[in-house]
């Protein structure tokens, strides 16, 4: 166990190494780090450090491991487990700016990212071809925002994308995160190549590059706890022209919750065994979903999506994917009566899914609190009883619940809201606890599999296996011990932030 | 850090602004911000949490004034959380009691100007620039709302900001408008507003809408993007209904083109790419009339940078607030990014236009191509025949 730097000598000590060494970092008022997207907490960090290449990342752990100093990696700090939280004593390393910035230190929003094919040997995107299998080699700090801008000219874009596209990949690959694309490439870790590493000896820091694929993915979801991830590769895939793609709606409607999630439970099921997609993502459809004078009430396609008769729910389905892969859907459809199925173009599924990657975050006049962020239902036959327990538990409360259809099961994401007042955030909390209680259940193949990353929960819902392997692999990356101490320790808990507002 | 303290049993205004819409502290807004790019330690999120916690009062004096207040963060904010409105309240709030150092405010000249133009009697001649050749009245149904800008061009030597005022009475006249062009005419107060100095903007939104009332006009055009959101948007808030429409020079010209009452007629061959201001896009989500402008003038070819819109990144000074090293960063970039789509930056704010002139006036960070900002209005006006 690493000690951490609560004594005053080390933190003068990192104090004059940072400054001599130029790497940008802020002391003193930190409450502004007090977590993460979690809104859990474990107190506020003593320094933050912001390090914009592998050279100031080793020169970092280096320090770290000569004065037993605790590192906790960020990306952006967007993650929902609280793995990005850092508690009193510890140094919070903010990884954003890791090659992502010029010589100067300063991040260019524009950038033309360099592709390599599967053995690394750079690759011109002007001449591939859409079996090719590509990668872009990119610093951690980049965000798949970023680099599908500078794609999209290309007609590539990157293969697996978190619904938040400005997460970094590297917070995307410590938390092996999935979405967009994850039905098609599987989770983040799958679709690295490979990547450098600042890790540590017992007398310092080393820079590993790790190639071997199957090491990339043991690695995949490290949690922060074996080094700071550097650079990666990591997997492009050409964008279908339109005449190739086929985007559907599938839209019910019920005054029953249990009837609507057995109907589309069912239709899933048929559809993961028929279908092969890039993206099958849902929500419920209620009134504060998008602001009144959002211009997609007016589209003359799917405005009629947001018009919703009084006392009934809407729940919409939106499946992409190459039309060889899609052919099955509208004949599983048309076996639903309940189901009204219509394809759409790109930019209308694009429209829908901004919609939908909001839903999770978005409220009026409201914060959203999570805690209830990665329900995984296993059997899609039981998606009405989970859905039956999810609205009787959040009854008379807002908030809806969005998800992913991937092949192995549906991941359900929900987020209540509160008014921003203290009170008011805490009763949200307190319902998320009910609501785990009525879901987490095992005959009804609920597992909370935390696809943002188990976090501060690492210890207590993780598996005894994936721990062991977590275990190893900080034996063999970190045996100084400075990255995360606090993961792997069962007494670890975050606190809710939200009891700390003062608002 | 230094501590700073509102008055005692002042409302906290700013924080209850920001609880208005939730943060759910997912990092959007500081990915998005430019401040944030060069100065990684600046975080609209972070001063977020820290307020929600209970220490917005200790917000470093960085904090408080580096923000552009360009709106990127709420623009691309999930809940629309409105934090250029939490820190400008949070500068008022705090106006008593900061100590401020602004050396790059060009001395305070834009503050000290506000503050003279809120006195009462003041004799100013408005129309001296104007010059020969272009119609102007005492009266009319149509304003046209000129600024800062007969007093800009003292200070700011490497614009001839006057140019944009006498092609908007250009045009204008080409469309039958004599405008009328008071010596009342006031600073519109959106500095004064933006820096936390309320008193000052109030003073001058009455003393303007004072001559705007008694004026018995219908219309007023302004070509400056600051003074469109302030008097559209703002002074309402503060005085009530102005009894006038108040109309950004570029949706004059598309509606003047749409009618059939302007015509470009002599083409003007520029590839040209076009900046969103901030007051003018974020602020006042009007993006579409300087680009109908732009399409309606005969050989000018529009080729838009790829962060446009919502997305557009912002000259990389607000309201004079901050204007330092960093900026110029900003602005190096920004023009890098136009200068790779066309050889003519066009924006429709004046200020857009003075400081990034001021950037390629001083000694740019990294060699640049040859570009030149135009104002929109003007490039109207070079497509009369």
């Amino acid at each position: 166990m690493s000690a951490v730097a609560r004594e005053q000598g080390s933190i003068d000590e990192t104090l004059a190494f940072l400054r001599e060494a130029r790497i940008p970092h802020q002391a003193g008022e930190l409450l502004g780090y007090a977590t993460d997207g979690s809104f859990l907490t474990l107190g506020v960090p003593t320094l933050v450090v912001f390090p914009k290449d592998e050279a100031e990342c080793a020169a970092l752990v280096d320090h770290a491991v000569r004065h037993g100093i605790a590192l906790v990696p960020r990306g952006t700090g967007s993650g929902t487990a609280g793995a990005a939280t850092a508690p009193p004593g510890s140094v919070l390393v903010d990884l954003e700016r890791l090659g992502a910035c010029d010589a100067r230190g300063h991040r260019r929003g524009l950038f033309a990212p360099i592709v390599v094919d599967a053995r690394g040997t750079p690759a011109d995107l002007a001449k591939a071809g859409p079996d090719d299998e590509l990668y872009v080699r990119v610093g951690a700090g980049r965000t798949s925002d970023e680099t599908n801008r500078a794609l999209a000219g290309h007609g590539w874009t990157v293969a697996v994308v978190p619904s938040s596209g400005y997460s970094t990949f590297g917070g995307n690959f410590a938390t092996n995160a999935r979405g967009s694309g994850t039905p098609a490439f599987g989770p983040f870790g799958n679709a690295v190549n490979r990547l450098r590493i600042v890790a540590t000896t017992r007398e310092g820091a080393r820079v590993l590059e790790v190639t071997d694929r199957e090491e990339v993915r043991r690695l995949a979801g490290h949690h922060g706890l074996c080094g700071l991830v550097t650079e990666l590769d990591v997997r492009i895939a050409p964008i279908p022209k339109p005449e190739d793609m086929v985007c559907a709606l599938l839209s019910i409607e019920s005054e029953d919750a249990g009837h609507l999630g057995a109907t589309i439970g069912g239709l899933m099921k048929r559809v993961a065994a028929e279908c092969r997609y890039f993206a099958g993502e849902f929500l419920f459809i209620d009134e504060g979903i998008v602001r009144p004078d959002d211009p997609i009430r007016k589209d003359p396609v799917l405005g009629g999506t947001f018009v919703l008769p009084a006392g009934r729910r809407r729940m919409i389905l939106l499946y992409r994917g190459r039309k060889e892969g899609m052919e099955a859907l509208p004949r599983i459809a048309a076996e639903f009566p309940e189901v009204a199925y219509r394809e759409i173009t790109f930019p209308q599924f694009r429209a829908l899914m901004a919609v939908r990657t909001a839903a999770t975050g978005k409220a009026l006049r409201r914060v959203n609190v999570p805690g209830a962020e990665d329900f995984i239902i296993y059997d899609p036959a039981r998606f009405g009883d989970v859905l039956s327990r999810m609205f009787a538990a959040v009854e008379g409360a807002s908030g809806r619940p969005v998800g992913h259809h991937y092949p192995d099961g549906i991941e359900v994401h929900y987020r209540p809201q509160a008014a921003v007042t203290r009170a008011d955030i805490e009763a949200a909390w307190a319902m998320i606890q009910k609501l785990r209680e009525a879901v987490l259940r095992t005959e009804l193949t609920v597992e909370d599999r935390k696809e943002h990353g188990l976090g501060l929960a690492l210890f207590r819902d993780g598996s005894p296996s994936r721990h062991e392997e977590l275990r190893r692999l900080k034996a063999e990356y970190d045996p100084a011990n400075v990255f995360c101490p606090h993961l792997l320790l069962p007494e670890i808990e975050g606190r809710f932030i939200g009891s700390s507002f003062r608002v | 850090m230094e501590a700073l303290a509102p008055p005692a049993g002042a409302p906290d205004e700013a924080l209850r602004i920001l609880a208005q819409e939730g943060c759910i502290q997912c990092n959007k807004c500081t990915m998005n911000c430019p401040v944030h790019r060069v100065d990684v330690t600046f975080s609209p999120r972070k001063t977020i949490l820290q307020a929600y916690l209970g220490g917005s009062d200790a917000l470093s004096e960085r904090d408080l004034w580096a923000c552009l207040t360009c709106g990127e963060c709420q623009a691309v904010c999930a809940t629309e959380v409105p934090f250029p409105a939490f820190i400008r309240a949070k500068r008022e709030a705090l106006r008593s009691v900061r100590e401020r150092t602004a050396p790059c405010k060009h001395g305070g000249y834009k503050e000290i100007l506000a503050k003279i133009m809120a006195k009462p009697n003041l004799n100013q001649d408005r129309r001296g620039w104007i010059g020969d050749g272009l119609q102007v009245a005492d009266a009319g149904d149509v304003i046209y709302f000129t600024g800062c800008m007969p007093y800009l061009d003292g200070v700011f030597t490497y614009t001839d900001t006057a140019r944009i005022g006498k092609a908007a009475i250009k045009v204008m006249n080409a469309a039958g408008i004599v405008p009328m062009v008071s010596n009342a005419e006031r600073c519109c107060g959106h500095d004064a507003l933006w820096n936390g100095d309320r008193e000052t903007f109030e003073t001058l939104a009455r003393r303007n809408v004072e001559w705007i009332r008694a004026s018995g006009a219908k219309r007023l055009v302004t070509t400056c993007a600051e003074c469109y959101s302030m008097l559209k948007y703002e002074y309402p808030k503060v005085v009530g209904d102005l009894n006038v429409e108040v109309v950004h020079m570029t949706q004059l010209i598309q509606e003047l083109v749409a009618a059939g009452k302007l015509a470009f007629t002599k083409p003007v061959d520029l590839t040209v790419t076009y900046q969103d201001p901030c007051r003018l896009g974020r602020h006042s989500k009007e993006y579409d009339a300087p680009r109908a402008v732009l399409r309606a003038i005969p050989g000018v070819k529009l080729v838009e940078m790829d962060r446009i819109r919502e997305n557009s990144m912002c000259c990389g000074v607000g309201a004079y607030a901050n204007c330092d090293a960093q900026t110029k960063f900003l602005q190096q970039e920004r023009l890098e990014e136009a200068a790779s789509k066309a050889e003519n930056l066009v924006t429709a704010c004046p200020h857009c236009r003075i400081h990034f002139s001021c950037y390629l006036d001083g000694q740019p960070v990294d060699p640049l191509p040859d570009l030149k900002i135009i104002d929109v209005t003007d490039l109207a006006a070079q497509a009369l025949g």
